[in-house]
């Protein structure tokens, strides 16, 4: 890579055209509330993440199944050279079965300390959200145990905000 | 030397001190005081090794200190875990001290000291710990650092900045695959008009020698490429092999390493005890995985020390016995059979196995009758065993109880085993078999129901690909013909519980393994090859996996396992049998009561047959396992009214099998009942804490012990 690309000193255009653009942007106090998540499908339901969990992204690799364990855990597959698990969050969070994967993804998500992959059948990308529209997730989905709520959106089914410290604890209990 | 020393300190009295702090809390702890006892116990010998006296008597003074409270004869309360937290300041100053002498006054202080130990009020055990007592110090492991050679380094970061270059060479590759392809699209166009004038009933021929001409141009242009392409190819591969081996050569360090510290030891422990040794280091050049070095050290010069003190006869008892007066102790390192091979050997007295069976009875470790029956392997075994030991006085050196125990559960640590041998006056050697390296390895990859795994490749016997009509089958089970001999075959997919493929073969692929119970063929869908591999361990959190010992990455980047050979000979066995088992159970069931099923664990045959004996005579249904994770693999199916475990086995001990079992929401109703040589009071306290119902010692055989434990858990009256 070219590193000295990114160290020269930007041109004096560039910079008058980024100072116009910042300024351009609305108020800070207009971003109070409102909550960017990385969504994606899995099955015929909508979950969102922080992206600060998200540590990749990438099309689905070959996933060696393990013995001997249930179907919550898909196997493991390769991240970057690290062998790591990998999780069916369909078969974790229950989800209804959906349209079929025309581009199933592997998500590598980290969470205190713990680094696991699993697989989702569609990555929408980053999408914002407004706080006070987060409605409490109904009793009767069986992933609600794993969501903190529902984003209503215009497109699609809500989006359900996962709760990480659960989501992680069931991923430990589908590892043993 | 010195600063090998200030290392060590430094890294023990932080081991102390936690563990104090940690004491203070929990008094009378049994695991802390241990691992106190421990610290104090390296550091002794570590200043003894520099020769600094002033600091081996302020170890010596605190070691004393947790043998006191071990053995419950003062409880170490508040003033006394003072002093010795003053004791552990004065040693780390000591070790940096520019005199030490002139601490010398502190250390008369502290180690005369009216010790400041409140009288035993009363016995540590009175207050167990509440908690399973953790290790209370260990670093963690994944954001440790490490010491490399800045050669090493460099050598590494050379090959990764050749790589680098390397890759942008890519880029112009791409650029002349665009540039062939214009060309071909050029011909093409060519071609087309060429075509459409010959249609026409036009003279092509002019035409045609100018395609003959670009096609030509063309193959001039891909010959290019790919040689240069091929170049870039070996190059490329040559760099990845340097950047390989760089990085792995960043992980080894050579046996030597840790020559002079072995010599030394020996040379001062000789001097010490008046014995005449020739000390031999060989292998030095052999190549160690350097966290396998840092873990051994230490057990490797236990066991020189022992050789010595243990092994060797006074310089007038080998002249006695016609031998030369200087002892030999040699220590080997070797790489062998894919396995690092260290063995320490002297040409002492050995152990004289009737002398050692007196012993182990005296020590009321089991009766006459059975120590009779004991084999030589077995009796050897009890060397093992903390707190054993047959010197009966306690000297500095050795036969404190800190000792074989300690080498045992180093090897095991490191995936390996250590054995001893002996001729009784000829000498004992001490055989510590480990992986060479805790990363790399030599295996043979092949496919088990579509996906890779691999098998260390020592551990295979032969691998054959037999036509499918050479299968013949008896009562069910499947064998084929090896060297004039029948070899029963498992479908690896079975044991692996992964999909069978029903679909017909004409040629079976089978992997010959064996253990010590005999031989197996093991049918996979395809052999892929053997290679080195990288092994990573799997995930924490997965736990242990049945027939899974680690992963790796294939040459494509796709992931595989690595199969547990030991746990996948067990499955195999236990699969082979199956059938007849089954069978047997299903008709000896009585049709008002069925005998409720017990699982025995114990690595020792002979106890292991003395306890199905007493439990099948007292009608229950015996099952047995030979160590905790063959047994924990057992009693998760649930099927076990009660299970019986001996505590020291390879592969997991009895203490953690109990702990998983009674850690499982399914399981833990089931009684665990620990059966040990170890009889100390803490080894009952952590047994207990791990969650056993009843902790017993070997010699309940005779005395009915067993069977009214049996009889108490299971709430049935007791057996007259």
């Amino acid at each position: 890579m070219n590193t000295a690309f990114f160290q020269r000193e930007p041109e004096a255009a560039d910079r008058e055209r980024w100072r116009s653009e910042i300024a351009a942007t609305p108020p800070s106090s207009d971003h109070a509330g409102r909550l960017v998540l990385f969504v994606f499908r899995v099955g015929g339901e909508r979950f969102g993440i922080e992206p600060a969990h998200v540590e990749l992204a990438a099309l689905l690799p070959d996933i060696h199944s393990m013995p001997h364990r249930g179907a919550s855990l898909a196997g493991v597959v390769n991240v970057r050279g690290t062998v790591t698990l990998c999780f069916s969050l369909a078969d974790v969070l229950g989800c209804a079965p959906g349209p079929a994967a025309d581009r199933p993804m592997l998500l590598v998500l980290a969470h205190g300390g713990w680094r696991v992959a699993c697989r989702v059948d569609h990555a929408e990308g980053m999408s914002e959200f407004a706080q006070p529209d987060l409605q409490a997730p109904p009793s009767t989905l069986q992933a609600a145990t794993h969501v903190k709520g529902i984003f209503e959106s215009g497109n699609g089914p809500g989006v359900g905000w996962l709760d990480m410290d659960s989501l992680f604890e069931a991923f430990d209990a589908a590892a043993r | 030397m010195r600063e090998l020393f200030l290392a060590e300190t430094e890294t023990q009295c932080r081991v102390l001190s936690d563990g104090l702090v940690a004491l203070e809390i929990r008094p009378g702890d049994p695991a802390l005081l241990e691992s106190l006892m421990r610290a104090a116990h390296s550091l002794k010998g570590a200043a003894r090794i520099i020769e600094l006296g002033e600091a081996v008597r302020v170890a010596h003074a605190m070691e004393d200190a947790f043998v006191s409270a071990q053995k419950g004869e003062v409880a170490l309360g508040s003033s006394a875990i003072d002093r010795l937290l003053r004791g552990v300041d004065l040693m780390s100053r000591l070790a940096s001290a520019e005199s030490p002498a002139e601490l010398q006054d502190e250390v008369e202080d502290f180690v005369t000291g009216p010790a400041g130990q409140d009288k035993a009020s009363a016995k540590p055990g009175a207050a167990p710990a509440t908690e399973s007592s953790a290790p209370t110090a260990k670093a963690d492991d994944d954001s440790r650092s490490l010491r490399v050679a800045a050669e090493s380094l460099d050598q590494l970061l050379g090959s990764a900045g050749e790589s680098l270059v390397a890759s942008r060479r890519i880029r112009a590759f791409s650029n002349e695959f665009w540039r062939l392809h214009g060309h071909q699209r050029k011909t093409a166009a060519t071609l087309e008009s060429a075509i459409a004038s010959a249609s026409g009933g036009g003279d092509v021929s002019s035409s045609l020698r100018q395609l003959q001409t670009m096609v030509e141009s063309g193959d001039r242009l891909v010959l290019a490429s790919l040689a240069e392409f091929e170049r870039f190819e070996r190059n490329s591969a040559q760099l990845s092999q340097r950047l390989y081996g760089q990085a792995l050569a960043c992980r080894m360090r050579p046996f030597g390493a840790i020559a002079s510290s072995l010599r030394r030891a020996a040379r001062d422990t000789a001097r010490h005890l008046g014995r005449e040794v020739a000390f031999e280091v060989r292998g030095e050049g052999t190549d160690v995985d350097r966290d396998l070095l840092d873990k051994i050290e230490s057990p490797l010069l236990h066991l020189v020390r022992n050789a010595i003190d243990h092994g060797i006869e006074p310089p007038a008892e080998r002249a006695a016995a016609g031998k030369p007066a200087a002892g030999r102790v040699i220590i080997e390192a070797s790489h062998s059979a894919g396995f690092l091979v260290i063995r320490v050997s002297d040409d002492g007295h050995g152990v004289d196995p009737a002398e050692l069976r007196s012993r182990v009875v005296a020590k009321g470790l089991t009766d006459a009758a059975t120590a009779a029956k004991l084999t030589g392997g077995e009796l050897l075994e009890f060397l093992f065993l903390p707190g054993f030991s047959l010197r009966a006085e306690v000297t500095e050196i050795s036969g404190r109880g800190v000792g074989l125990d300690v080498v045992q559960s180093a090897a095991r640590e490191s995936r390996g085993t250590v054995r001893i041998s002996s001729d009784p006056g000829q000498g004992t050697a001490f055989v510590l078999q480990l992986p060479i390296s805790l990363s790399v390895m030599k295996a043979l990859i092949f496919e088990i129901g579509g996906e890779p795994y691999a098998i260390p490749l020592a551990r295979v016997d032969r691998v054959m690909c037999v036509p499918a009509q050479a299968i013949e089958s008896i009562e069910g089970s499947q064998y084929v013909n090896v060297d004039q001999s029948r070899v029963g075959i498992v479908d690896g997919a079975a044991i692996l519980n992964r999909q069978l493929r029903n679909e017909p073969r004409e040629q079976v692929d089978i992997l010959l393994l064996s253990s010590a119970e005999g031989r197996f063929g093991i049918v996979v869908s395809r052999f892929l090859g053997e290679g080195e591999i990288v092994v990573q361990p799997l995930d924490k959190r997965l736990g242990r996996v049945r027939d899974i010992s680690a992963a790796a990455l294939t040459e494509d980047g796709s992931p595989m396992l690595l199969l547990d050979v030991d746990d996948f000979l067990l499955s195999v066995k236990r699969l082979a049998a199956g059938g007849q088992l089954q069978g047997i159970t299903a008709k000896s069931a009585g049709p008002e009561k069925a005998a409720r099923q017990i699982l025995v664990v114990d690595d020792s045959l002979t106890v292991r047959e003395l306890e199905r004996k007493l439990l099948s005579s007292l009608g229950y249904a015996v099952e047995v396992a030979v160590d905790g994770m063959d047994a924990w693999n057992a009693a998760r199916t649930g099927r076990f009214a009660a299970v019986v475990t001996d505590v020291d086995m390879p592969r997991m001990d009895g203490i953690e099998l109990t702990r998983l079992i009674k850690n499982d929401a399914r399981l833990r109703d089931t009684p665990v009942i620990i059966v040990s040589y170890k009889d100390r009071e803490e080894d009952r306290l952590r047994g207990l804490d791990a969650g056993a119902d009843y902790y017993l010692t070997k010699g309940s055989f005779q005395d009915e012990g067993l069977a009214r434990a049996v009889a108490d858990v299971l709430g049935e009256d007791p057996t007259p």
